[in-house]
């Protein structure tokens, strides 16, 4: 764990075809990679979850799920017909609050999610079923498209002041994507796989760049890959991310527990904790 | 319901924009939070609207909206009844709706059949379970409260974003033709609305959070934004569809406008891009975006059309 109670950075994807694993060998891989997720949130002692997932955007400010119970049935807007989602959260309030507070003081602009049927996002659901079979209490923190990368890591930092605040051993996950290249027809999904080769080459290159602590090449190559494979909303879930880890980045070891695809997209299963 | 096929008809259509502000202000018993108002102008624009859409008497309404964003195809909804709760994920303190729709499956599924024969990626909603986005139905609300009339919601398919500019509308157009023709096929007389905003700048922070419908706070984003505004819903007015498609692109990116999800262009691209005068019912800003509400009436352009000869 690092001195701020935060026991690890987790990197998932959040489409549902991942829910599937018998209906492509891929998604199986980044479905065990995930449930290797779950055990290492498990070995680190976690007793909370925070989720930020590029797939619940926000654009007054930034909100904070504060509704401690959430459960019911989803439906994603895309994939009605792939499978519903049941869910269920227990939403620890008092982080919410806390992470609430420490953003505010930082400047931004925040609002509290307390509301029966507020539409939690496909990717939130997703990762949870997979990475939280202990049903630890959660929060989330959504991704505000007026933030750029540097204000989305400073947000991360006032996250991070806020997890140590409230004093409770706690995993951060991403839920996001990497190259963004969907195929727009329907496919075979026996037969997904990174829509072109250049998505493929560019992921495998940016996450070499993570897997050597390469951090800042990660980091310079953004645009440009963003550009390129239309990222994930611009890869920004890494700003969160690098905020939250902020000068303890040295101290954490990447692992990668899958690579494949989802839908013609990137998507990884990464894990930043602390080897000692 | 029509019972002939071939006879469909499309009896006008409406930019029908959808802040869920609207029916905040309002107040219908659907929506849980309550105002003490707000959004007059527009609402009562929207007043008008709906008692022309009454003597029109159609089979359906169809809807095209941004915030059921699709990334395989279009998809349009095709299950008869939808009901729940659905609430705004960016306004959830103003709109969170409990609706009950009763869906034309036969012209959906006549939509898609046609789409799909000109080459488009169509495919049928039909899980029951399937929350309703807050666009499709403000829009729906604010033209007819009383949900008497079977409805046909399209989701907006991402195209104009994922690809480019012209590669998105072209799609919209497209998609306008296969509605034309399923609706000629099914025989329905048929309202159409798309569920669009003009420039859609918003304020990032609501001005008074203690009082959304706080309208001393309500204005325009910016002057650049309501000239652009302005300028479209004269040539919308005077009917002059070949300038105001040339000046689009230029609209979208200046004015960040809505119309870019495609809305607009489906539904002209459905009516056979009449170059009749727009009738404009109102316009008004919404947390700083422009919207108006803009009618094209084909059955009146029909009667006229006649008399001339």
């Amino acid at each position: 764990m690092l001195d701020n109670n935060i026991v690890g950075l987790y990197w998932v994807p959040g489409l549902p075809h991942i829910l599937s694993p018998e209906s492509n060998k891929g998604y199986k891989s980044i479905n065990d990679g995930m449930r290797q997720v779950a055990q290492s949130i498990r070995a680190q002692g976690a007793e909370r979850i925070i989720y930020y997932s590029t797939a619940w955007i926000s654009v007054l400010g930034t909100s904070f799920q504060s509704k401690r119970h959430l459960e019911g049935m989803h439906v994603d807007e895309n994939w009605h017909d792939f499978k519903d989602l049941p869910f269920k959260f227990t939403i620890d309030q008092g982080l919410s609050k806390a992470l609430q507070k420490t953003c505010k003081a930082a400047g931004n602009a925040t609002s509290s999610i307390d509301f029966d049927g507020f539409p939690v996002d496909t990717g939130t659901i997703v990762a949870d079923t997979l990475v939280n079979p202990d049903n630890l209490e959660t929060t989330m923190v959504s991704s505000n498209v007026y933030l750029d990368f540097e204000a989305t890591c400073k947000l991360g930092q006032a996250c991070a002041a806020g997890i140590a605040e409230h004093g409770k051993k706690t995993a951060v996950v991403l839920v996001s994507g990497f190259s963004g290249r969907f195929f727009t027809n329907d496919i075979d999904l026996r037969e997904d796989h990174i829509r072109t080769p250049e998505d493929d080459a560019w992921n495998k290159k940016m996450l070499e760049f993570l897997q050597n602590k390469s951090y800042q090449k990660f980091e310079d190559a953004i645009p440009e890959f963003a550009k390129a494979t239309k990222a994930d909303m611009g890869l920004k879930a890494w700003a969160f991310g690098r905020g939250i880890l902020n000068k303890d980045i040295s101290k954490v070891s990447p692992r990668q527990h899958a690579y494949g695809s989802i839908y013609g997209t990137g998507a990884a299963v990464l894990e930043f904790t602390k080897t000692d | 319901m029509g019972t002939e096929a071939q006879s469909g008809q499309i009896l006008a259509g409406y930019l029908a924009p959808h802040p869920p502000h609207l029916v905040y202000g309002e107040n219908p018993p659907q929506n849980e939070p309550k105002s003490r108002g707000g959004w007059e102008p527009l609402r009562w624009a929207y007043e008008e609207c709906r008692k022309k859409i009454k003597e029109y008497k159609p089979d359906v309404i169809l809807v095209h909206s941004p915030h059921w964003q699709t990334v395989v195809g279009h998809h349009i909804t095709a299950v008869p009844k939808l009901t729940g709760k659905s609430v705004d994920p960016i306004f959830p303190h103003l709109f969170r709706y409990n609706f009950e729709m009763d869906v034309d499956t036969e012209l959906a599924n006549s939509i898609v059949s046609h789409a799909n024969d000109m080459g488009l990626v169509a495919k049928p909603m039909t899980n029951p379970n399937f929350r309703v986005d807050y666009g499709t139905i403000t829009s729906l609300h604010l033209l007819n409260p009383d949900w008497d009339i079977p409805v046909v919601a399209i989701s907006a398919n991402n195209s104009p974003y994922f690809y480019d500019h012209d590669t998105g509308q072209e799609e919209m157009v497209k998609l306008g033709e296969a509605t034309m023709a399923a609706i000629n096929a099914t025989g329905r007389r048929a309202i159409l609305a798309a569920s669009n905003t003009l420039s859609h700048f918003h304020f990032s922070e609501e001005p008074n959070q203690a009082l959304p419908e706080d309208m001393t706070r309500e204005h325009i984003f910016s002057q650049a934004q309501y000239e652009w505004d302005v300028k479209v819903i004269n040539l919308l007015r005077a009917g002059k569809l070949d300038e105001f498609f040339a000046i689009m692109p230029q609209f979208m990116e200046e004015a960040f406008a809505e119309i870019k999800a495609g809305s607009l262009t489906w539904m002209l691209s459905a009516m056979g891009m009449p170059k009749i005068p727009a009738h404009l019912y109102g316009y008004g800003t919404v947390i700083g975006t422009g919207n108006a509400l803009m009618e094209w009436d084909l059955t009146q352009a029909k009667k006229e059309a006649a008399n001339a000869r």
